[in-house]
């Protein structure tokens, strides 16, 4: 098989098929955070936007700049005059002038240290600076790279946080449809965007500025007539602005396709590690390699592709910034051929003029280079952004002792399906409830409505009276138990899994549900009984054993409200019966809800809820149902045990 | 951003210390020094494994004609058949001709000796080369290379004018054609074969070009712009010729006149302009061509990776984090395109420090010996520094890895945890595993200053101790060491003057500040070499399962599939199956039952070979599995799983994942067979709906419907159905059973063996056998009418408890 690498790298140079490639990729990165382009103005939010997030940082900031200000304004100006020093009056003997000409200003008080000393004594005194001077700039850099990395790691830190926080709160509904890998890739790829665009945006201006300044500033203090230098150089910032400006736009959308295919890297990678059951039987160990090589291989492209678009750009702005270089060469060489300068003051100008110019372009060269961390910041910005589960109720639940009451509620889904019509029904405590009824009858979506996972949007649902839309959510949910249908085991131990609800639930406690749920006889037989540990693609468990486990996880919370999602859909009817008989046990005094398909299961509840299409067609007892003649229920039951 | 927000925002920020390492790392994901295993000649070691990925880009494949370019990587020297015979003699013949009619002078004088003895000994290592084979060919080789490059070398800067660099370039091209092209002469006459794809050789030849041609521009400039334009020299005839100002040349006149040099202004600018429109876009083009290569040797590392990753058998997936393999592949493997880094900056710095070093010790050797002195501390630095790198290296890589995995596994559990209310508690774990994460990196980052630190301290005291000796001496006009040797490296520094020490103290810092940097890369190296070891434990670990090497692809069976005595176990302490016997015949249908826990997934996961039996074993047709190559078995085996596995992709994606060829028909059908047709058609996208990873936008029973249709559309002899039906209403599960054996029993295919595992009786019933599995044995076998009769039979008690007690059957 191909290694999809070079197949890969040839055509698809067309820029119509890099466009739809893109938008695929888009679509395939993340199905809730679809609004990805991108105009000037929501660049300059952004930027803005991690500029703002300094001020939380704004101490170490300001130690982090003025160090290094410091640092190069200090080397600028004083390391150079040490050489001098050496060479003119050591190697060569020279006496210093009395007067200290040559010598800066603020030299003069340590250069007056030296006057009428022996070259042998200047020697001395210079080796004595030179170690003092090379110890504090050893260590006033060490603490400075010490204090940047550590505030690189606070804005990370806090950012990296919020967003798995931002994650986290996203809707139930919503987090269906949030692929891992690209959470993944947003919290530990795309966040490290930030303290860049904060260090293009201030630490390089800074330190250009500054060394800029001070190379204009000696530049002029020794030739005061070489303003037309000066000019020369910062022109350049300007026509490499103007050069590159307009290829802005292509670089940002070359690293928003980077970030996409990274992310798609990512998820393809998680997907094929986290289903390596599913994978390996059936048989699609090749099928899934090549879709990771696929996904590599566009992976490395488009970031090869976005170096490119960033190198010809800045090389474009480079050879326009020759043009005035090659301008100011013509006139320099003009004035030494009529005699108005010197060679050496040619060699000395041209020395200056780089070094304004080098500051000067990585000036001009900012906002290209803020393009590419644009498009991740773009990613983490807008993840905080999603919107977040809506905390509208702030009533506190006391402990339920009635029940929940439905009346003529129905949900209708955001893009206009409907799911449920007009449901009316009350289910008391001390019941169990089952609710029935053909696959995508609404019957989950129904019982997502109690925890409030999914918001009523007709009707009233009533907990004790109480509306449930008034409830603050964590009152709410701290009632309310939903055992899932999907079994779920986490990386922990199996008494860690069972307590996942209630993590202060004593050993006792853990083994008492494990027993209700029958299957503490199974953990105690496993050489490290509770303490085994699970993987999350955990082979050492049949699908049964987690169905159960999941069940002993949500016993243990011990709330007035359960809802067991078809709890016994793996399990065998011995099994089976067994839990049944536990759960009429728990439902004295509680309410339990159960999701079933199994007549063994529903046959055994006090009130069957009989749904289809999102309308309650039958209900009440399994004898009632069975009494109506040509009832969608005895149907139902008879199929079952034809 | 409201004032909650900041203020926790703030807390957050505030929980990294200001500088400082913050709270300890606990001990269990921590390494000291102590625990450092791998030592140099480890990390070496490492770094040498990377070579089999990183030749193919140096050797490429050949290009035969009629064939095209071959799969297989080509060999270093011949092979095959092929050879490169022609060669000597043609290299012979391209070295003695030139001189022997006078192209390039016939003298002996320096550095004419040097250079012809190169050439000769060159001349003669090519003999070798097609004709012997064993150790002689490789030294001859490395000789070769050798003093190819060094007559180069001395060509281009001891030898004036360009004869004897195109003579040596002829040369260097008809060594290197031997290399490029290849002769089979054969019975069926002359064959030949072309090297191609060696893009690292491209790469670095191409860079060559650059870098003289970068040269050549410079000193271009610096003898026009210094030479003419500043001082009014001439322009030597040869330049003057070339850039088109031939009046200017030195043999037409002695000095240029204020006009000329006015016009010759603007010869550097033509010249500048003419060479950078060839070399920037060559500079641009190299750019991305190093990326491509090294892109591609991390490819191959990557897919080498994933590909033993997922060979590795459950029970390896079972004890391992996914965040780490996804770290593992993502940013581990990368560290291999930084081995050619590390091995050129070393070669690099290694020339340049001992090149240096002589010239420093021919002018002082007390110079000489202060920077031998050097390699003292910084051998001592090393051995304490090196298996810090290396512990901190890997220290911070895992717990990179544990918060990939935290997150991947929060995400994962998301919504158990909201259910539950663990929200701030995996908050809090998170919140944990970043900052640890951050002071790992932390940690080893301020290991590197330091060294840094330490290093930078002692070379500038060494380097200013060297400066202030020579200003000492230049102060006194000392003499300089061996006057005689220095006249020989062109230089004529007899006393101590002020270009001895600008040149000498230039020398003498370069030394020093190389022997810094060579243990700054060292340590960078132990980094990268940490990264390959990550990747190589993965690529060290051999799967349980794997094919023999006789394996034989399975061609479908046609009597029987027989478990005899198969016993298997998780663990050793933990047996799951104990003893089966148990033959099936094609066109039937098993249903194995039994309670949850009594093996039955676990019998379907050998006969895929996921395991292999820890005793007894499962034949087909009176074959072992085990001589069957897995992944043709596996493709004849279609299976729904218990667990609805949905990847991120569309439904019509999902549909044919194992079947990538499937047209629209196929999966129709399959989807119809599934009784999700419907379902589908409703979806405004239809087939092209994209799911999320795990199906969010489907209900539990269409994800198991779609899963049903997996397996049905890959159309396979054996199919296994792992509780098919449980999250189906009795209506819809009977419809797609009624569509299941219809498409069984279709007369227009081959007859298919379908196993089921249910608890439904309604399912069980529509079996030709029936398994009852118990504690890892089969209990009971029959049908349904068999078993029902055997008084408390295990089944019979099983079909009573399932429908209700109440229930007759």
């Amino acid at each position: 098989m191909s290694d999809r690498f070079t197949e890969d790298s040839k055509g698809s140079l067309s820029l119509e098929q890099l466009r739809e490639d893109e938008l695929a990729l888009d679509k395939k990165a993340s199905l809730v955070d679809t609004e990805t382009d991108i105009d000037y103005k929501q660049t300059f939010s952004l930027i803005w936007r991690c500029l703002a997030l300094i001020r939380f940082f704004w101490r170490r900031f300001v130690v982090v700049l003025s160090m290094e200000w410091i640092m190069t304004a200090v080397g600028t100006a004083v390391a150079p005059w040490a050489g001098k020093v050496l060479v003119d009056h050591v190697v060569l003997g020279q006496p210093l002038p009395e007067d200290g000409g040559g010598y800066p200003a603020f030299l003069l008080p340590v250069i007056e240290l030296l006057i009428g000393l022996s070259p042998i004594s200047i020697l001395s005194w210079l080796a004595l600076w030179t170690v003092v001077g090379v110890a504090v700039r050893v260590i006033w850099g060490y603490v400075h790279d010490l204090v940047e990395i550590r505030l690189a790691h606070s804005l990370l830190h806090m950012v990296r946080s919020r967003l798995f926080e931002g994650i986290r709160l996203l809707p139930i509904t919503q987090l269906d449809n949030q692929p891992i890998g690209d959470s993944v890739f947003r919290a530990m790829t795309d966040v490290r965007a930030l303290p860049n665009v904060i260090r293009i945006v201030v630490q390089v201006p800074g330190w250009s500025l500054v060394t800029l300044v001070t190379a204009v500033f000696t530049l002029l203090s020794a030739y005061p007539d070489a303003k037309l230098v000066v000019l020369f150089a910062v022109g350049a910032m300007p026509v490499y602005v103007l050069v590159t400006a307009p290829f802005a736009r292509m670089i940002r959308r070359r690293a928003q396709a980077t970030v996409a295919a990274g992310t798609v890297f990512v998820s393809t990678t998680e997907e094929g590690m986290d289903n390596i059951q599913a994978v390996q039987s059936l048989g699609a160990n090749a099928i899934e390699k090549d879709r990771f090589a696929l996904a590599s291989a566009d992976a490395f492209r488009r970031e090869r592709f976005q170096v490119l678009a960033q190198t010809v750009t800045q090389k474009l702005g480079e050879i326009s910034g020759k043009f005035l270089y090659w301008g100011l060469m013509l006139y320099m060489l003009k004035n030494v051929i009529t005699g108005d300068m010197t060679p050496g003051d040619y060699a000395v100008v041209l020395g200056y003029f780089w070094a304004m110019a080098k500051p000067a372009e990585a000036l001009a060269d900012l906002w290209i280079r803020l393009q590419g961390p644009a498009a991740s910041a773009r990613r983490v910005f807008a993840m905080l952004d999603l919107e977040q589960e809506k905390e509208i109720g702030t009533a506190v639940l006391p402990p339920v002792t009635q029940g929940v009451a439905f009346e003529g509620v129905g949900f209708v889904y955001p893009d206009g399906r409907r799911a449920l019509a007009n449901v009316t029904f009350d289910a008391r405590v001390g019941e169990i409830v089952a609710l029935v009824g053909p696959t995508g009858a609404g019957k989950t979506t129904l019982a997502y409505l109690i925890p409030r996972y999914h918001m009523a949007t007709e009707g009233h649902l009533r907990i004790d009276g109480l509306e449930v839309n008034d409830i603050a959510i964590d009152s709410l949910r701290s009632q309310v138990t939903y055992v899932f249908q999907e079994t779920e085991t986490l990386a922990e131990s199996i008494a860690d899994n069972i307590r996942f609800g209630k993590p202060e639930a004593t050993m006792e406690e853990v083994e008492r549900v494990a027993k209700s749920v029958g299957i503490h006889d199974f953990i105690v037989k496993l050489p490290e009984g509770y303490e085994t540990r699970l993987g999350t693609t955990s082979s050492k468990l049949s699908v049964g054993q987690k169905q159960r486990i999941s069940i002993a996880r949500g016993l243990i919370r011990d709330t007035p409200i359960l809802i067991l999602d078809e709890p016994t859909s793996a399990l065998d009817p011995e099994t089976e019966n067994y839990l049944i008989s536990a759960l009429q046990e728990v439902a004295r005094n509680r309410l339990v809800i159960i999701i079933a398909h199994r007549l063994s299961t529903i046959s055994r509840s006090d009130r069957i809820i009989f749904l289809e299409a999102g309308e309650v067609l039958e209900q009440g007892s399994h004898e009632q149902l069975m009494a109506i003649e040509f009832g969608r229920y005895q149907r139902f039951v008879e199929l079952q045990s034809a | 951003m409201d004032k909650e927000t900041i203020i926790h925002a703030q807390g957050l920020a505030d929980t990294v210390a200001f500088y400082g390492e913050g709270d300890p790392i606990p001990a269990s994901r921590d390494l000291s020094a102590k625990d450092d295993t791998s030592g140099f000649a480890a990390v070496v070691q490492l770094l040498i494994r990377c070579w089999p990925y990183i030749l193919p880009q140096i050797l490429g494949r050949w290009w035969v004609p009629g064939v095209g370019t071959e799969a297989r990587m080509a060999e270093l020297i011949g092979g095959r058949g092929y050879s490169f015979v022609y060669m000597p003699p043609l290299v012979t013949l391209l070295a003695v001709i030139p001189p022997y009619f006078g192209f390039v002078p016939e003298s002996l004088e320096y550095p004419f000796n040097l250079f012809y003895g190169l050439v000769a000994i060159a001349v003669l290592c090519t003999w070798p080369l097609p004709n012997l084979s064993g150790r002689v060919q490789l030294i001859s080789l490395v000789v070769l290379l050798v003093s190819i490059i060094l007559a180069n070398m001395v060509a281009v800067v001891l030898i004036e004018g360009s004869t004897s660099s195109i003579y040596l370039g002829l040369i260097t091209a008809a060594c290197l054609a031997g290399w490029f092209v290849q002769l089979n002469i054969g019975s069926d006459g002359l064959k030949y074969r072309i090297r191609v794809g060696t893009h690292l050789v491209y790469y670095y030849g191409l860079s060559l070009i650059m870098g003289m041609g970068f040269m050549l521009l410079g000193l271009m400039m610096a003898e026009i712009v210094n030479q003419s334009l500043l001082q009014n020299e001439p322009l030597m005839p040869g330049l003057a010729a070339l850039i088109g100002y031939p009046e200017m040349s030195r043999s037409v006149n002695d000095a240029l006149t204020e006009a000329q040099r006015m016009e010759l202004r603007w010869a550097p600018i033509k010249v500048e302009l003419a060479l950078f429109l060839l070399l920037w876009p060559l500079e641009i083009v190299l750019l991305y061509y190093i990326i491509w290569i090294f892109q591609r040797i991390n490819h191959t590392l990557r897919l080498a990776l994933v590909d033993r990753w997922h060979r590795l058998s459950l029970r390896h997936h079972a004890d391992h984090r996914v965040g780490d393999a996804i770290w593992r592949i993502q940013t581990d493997s990368e560290t291999v395109t930084y081995v050619l880094k590390v091995l050129g900056e070393f070669v690099t710095m290694t020339v340049t420090i001992v090149t240096a070093l002589a010239l420093i010790t021919i002018l002082s050797p007390l110079l000489g010996l202060i920077v031998t002195f050097v390699v003292v501390p910084t051998m001592i630095l090393a051995r304490w520094a090196m298996p810090r790198f290396r512990t901190r290296s890997l220290v911070e890589r895992m717990a990179n890895a544990d918060l990939t995995s935290r997150l991947q596994e929060s995400f994962r559990s998301i919504k158990l945890s909201k259910a539950y209310q663990a929200g701030p508690r995996s908050q809090k774990q998170f919140e944990q595993d970043s900052m640890i994460a951050f002071n790992a990196e932390y940690r080893h980052a301020r290991l590197g200053f330091r060294v840094g630190v330490i290093v930078d301290t002692y070379s500038e005291l060494f380097i200013f101790t060297g400066a202030f000796l020579i200003a000492l001496w230049v102060n006194r006009g000392e003499p300089t060491f061996a006057t005689e040797l220095i006249a020989l490296a062109g230089l004529s520094f007899v006393v101590w003057n002020l270009s001895a020490f600008r040149w000498s103290s230039e020398r003498f810092e370069v030394a020093i500040g190389s022997l810094g940097e060579v243990l700054k890369m060292w340590g960078w190296a132990q980094d990268v070499a940490m990264g390959l070891k990550r990747v190589f434990d993965i690529l060290d670990m051999q799967p349980e399962v794997c094919d023999r090497e006789d394996a034989t692809p399975f061609q479908g069976f046609k009597r029987e599939i027989r478990f005899e005595d198969v016993a298997f176990a998780y663990s050793a302490d933990r047996p799951i199956l104990n003893g089966i016997d148990l033959t099936v015949v094609p066109g039937t249908i098993t249903a194995i039952v039994g309670p949850s826990g009594a093996g039955k997934s676990t019998m379907m996961n050998l006969l895929l070979r996921l395991f292999d039996p820890d005793r007894g074993a499962i034949y087909i047709d009176g074959h072992d599995l085990r001589e069957f190559a897995i992944d043709s078995l596996r493709k004849n085996i279609a299976i729904a799983l218990q667990e609805n596995v949905l990847f991120g992709m569309s439904i019509r994606e999902n549909v044919r994942y194992a079947v990538p060829e499937a047209g629209d028909e196929r999966i129709n059908q399959a989807l119809k067979i599934a009784c999700l047709e419907e379902s589908v058609a409703m979806l405004p996208e239809g087939l092209d709906t994209m799911l999320g990873d795990r199906g969010g936008r489907l209900s539990t029973g269409q994800r198991q419907r779609l899963s049903l249709a997996r397996a049905i559309v890959r159309d396979a002899p054996i199919l296994v159905l792992d509780e098919p039906t449980a999250a189906l209403d009795a209506d819809t599960e009977h419809r797609v059973l009624a569509n299941l054996s219809e498409w069984t029993r279709d007369p227009a295919a081959q007859n298919r063996t379908i196993f089921l595992i249910t608890h439904r009786i309604s399912t069980i019933r529509r079996a030709d056998t029936i398994v009852y599995l118990e504690a890892g044995r089969v209990a009971e076998r029959g049908d349904h009418e068999t078993l029902m009769r055997i008084e408390n039979g295990r089944y019979r008690a099983f079909v009573q408890a399932e429908s209700g007690k109440n229930v007759d059957v």
